[in-house]
């Protein structure tokens, strides 16, 4: 192995390591913010669970637009965590994209960012048509 | 009084998943509209959010292992996405009675997976996609460096896409389905394809989960103390895996997952 080549798989580690990183950090802070969140909901509202045998589904963007309207602090604490925990396994597709672009694997690549860009579409189906 | 009980639920059933390799999924939902009589869009949604949860978690230590088959598992996730976006949408046209239906085939198929003795394989030859796109690979076992190729690659890809579409419906990592494209179809080595399907599933999960938390399917008062609940009761079945008699825990859980389905039916059927 060359000097410039033992170079570079220090790079890839690195660039592993964060992504591992990033995955271990993210789950944490949004454990965090739904266990604070749904305590904090728990207190304010009490027992709410036999409102759910019926189903009424209020898109995220109308429940956030609420919450802020009403200043339901609790609910946007554990929308930021929900929004944040979705967020991890994309955020960690596009880097392994990223990191098969510094191996010059762009066949690769492109599957990551394929798989990337579904996952956009998929969530922006989500949004009410 | 409820919630607190819903937490201690969701430990056990992160601790039980963690013991049998199973996701939280297939304990979760059951437990939510059985027990709980929550409607089971709100179950399914919440039991996402909790796989999300455990399997990014779980993914973190890929490194660590050198068994999770990177390449492959970017490669097959492009299956398990597309299948999630169109189990996704055709949720929406279907009713939550056809669901409990589905859920109770389901469980009772896991039953009869569980009780299968996986075989090993080692292939020599490899598919020509596979060839193309370098996804066979080599792992540590027992000491010595063992290489394996990759076969089937289109029909593992094609049941990848079965996949994903039951994860999105069902709110499970479909985990016993990816498994078994990768160790039948694809001939992979058992360890291989037990931690390359751990990796991929909270992608394919999050695909819907997203989905699902945007239309307005997850609730944080069921899906907060669920996804909590999961992620401790993971953390200590992890821990404690070792002393625990797996096998005799496996045994009965068989037969608690048969009469959930049968349970999971009935409601179906009313």
């Amino acid at each position: 192995m060359t000097a410039g080549e033992s170079k570079q798989n220090e790079e890839l580690h690195d660039l592993e390591l964060i992504i591992s990183k990033l995955l271990r950090v993210g789950v944490l802070c949004a454990g965090i913010f739904l266990l604070l969140g749904w305590l904090w909901l728990w207190y304010n509202n009490g027992d709410v669970l036999s409102s759910f045998t019926t189903y009424e589904p209020r898109g995220f963007f109308e429940t956030i637009h609420w919450a802020l309207l009403t200043q339901d602090r609790a609910m946007l604490v554990s929308m930021v965590g929900l929004a944040v925990l979705v967020l991890l396994p994309i955020a960690r597709v596009f880097l392994t994209g990223v990191l098969f672009v510094k191996q010059k694997d762009f066949m690769l690549a492109l599957m990551a960012f394929a798989v990337f860009a579904c996952l956009i579409a998929s969530f922006l189906l989500g949004i009410d048509l | 009084m409820y919630e607190l009980l819903l937490l201690v639920t969701a430990v056990g059933a992160g601790f039980l998943g963690a013991l049998l390799g199973l996701g939280g999924g297939i304990i979760v939902v059951p437990v939510l509209t059985l027990l709980y009589h929550v409607d089971i869009r709100y179950a399914i949604a919440a039991s996402l959010i909790s796989i999300v949860a455990t399997s990014s978690g779980a993914a973190a230590s890929y490194l660590k292992d050198s068994l999770t088959n990177l390449r492959l598992a970017v490669f097959l996730e492009i299956g398990t996405v597309s299948g999630a976006i169109v189990g996704f949408l055709i949720s929406s046209f279907i009713k939550a009675q056809f669901l409990f239906l589905l859920f109770g085939v389901f469980l009772l198929f896991s039953a009869l997976m569980m009780l299968r003795k996986r075989e090993e394989h080692y292939s020599n030859h490899n598919h020509p996609w596979a060839e193309k796109l370098k996804l066979d690979g080599g792992f540590p076992d027992k000491g010595e460096w063992r290489t394996y190729k990759v076969e089937n690659v289109p029909l593992g890809l094609f049941a990848m896409f079965g996949a994903g579409v039951l994860s999105a419906l069902l709110g499970i990592g479909s985990g016993i389905f990816k498994v078994l494209a990768m160790d039948g179809a694809m001939k992979l080595p058992i360890k291989v394809s037990s931690a390359t399907s751990n990796f991929m599933i909270g992608v394919t999960a999050s695909a819907s989960a997203g989905a699902y938390l945007l239309k307005g399917d997850v609730r944080p008062e069921i899906a907060a103390p669920v996804a909590v609940g999961i992620i401790i009761g993971s953390f200590i079945g992890a821990k404690v895996m070792v002393k625990m008699p797996a096998a005799l825990i496996r045994k009965i859980f068989v037969v608690v997952l048969s009469v959930v389905s049968i349970q999971m039916i009935m409601k179906g059927l009313k």
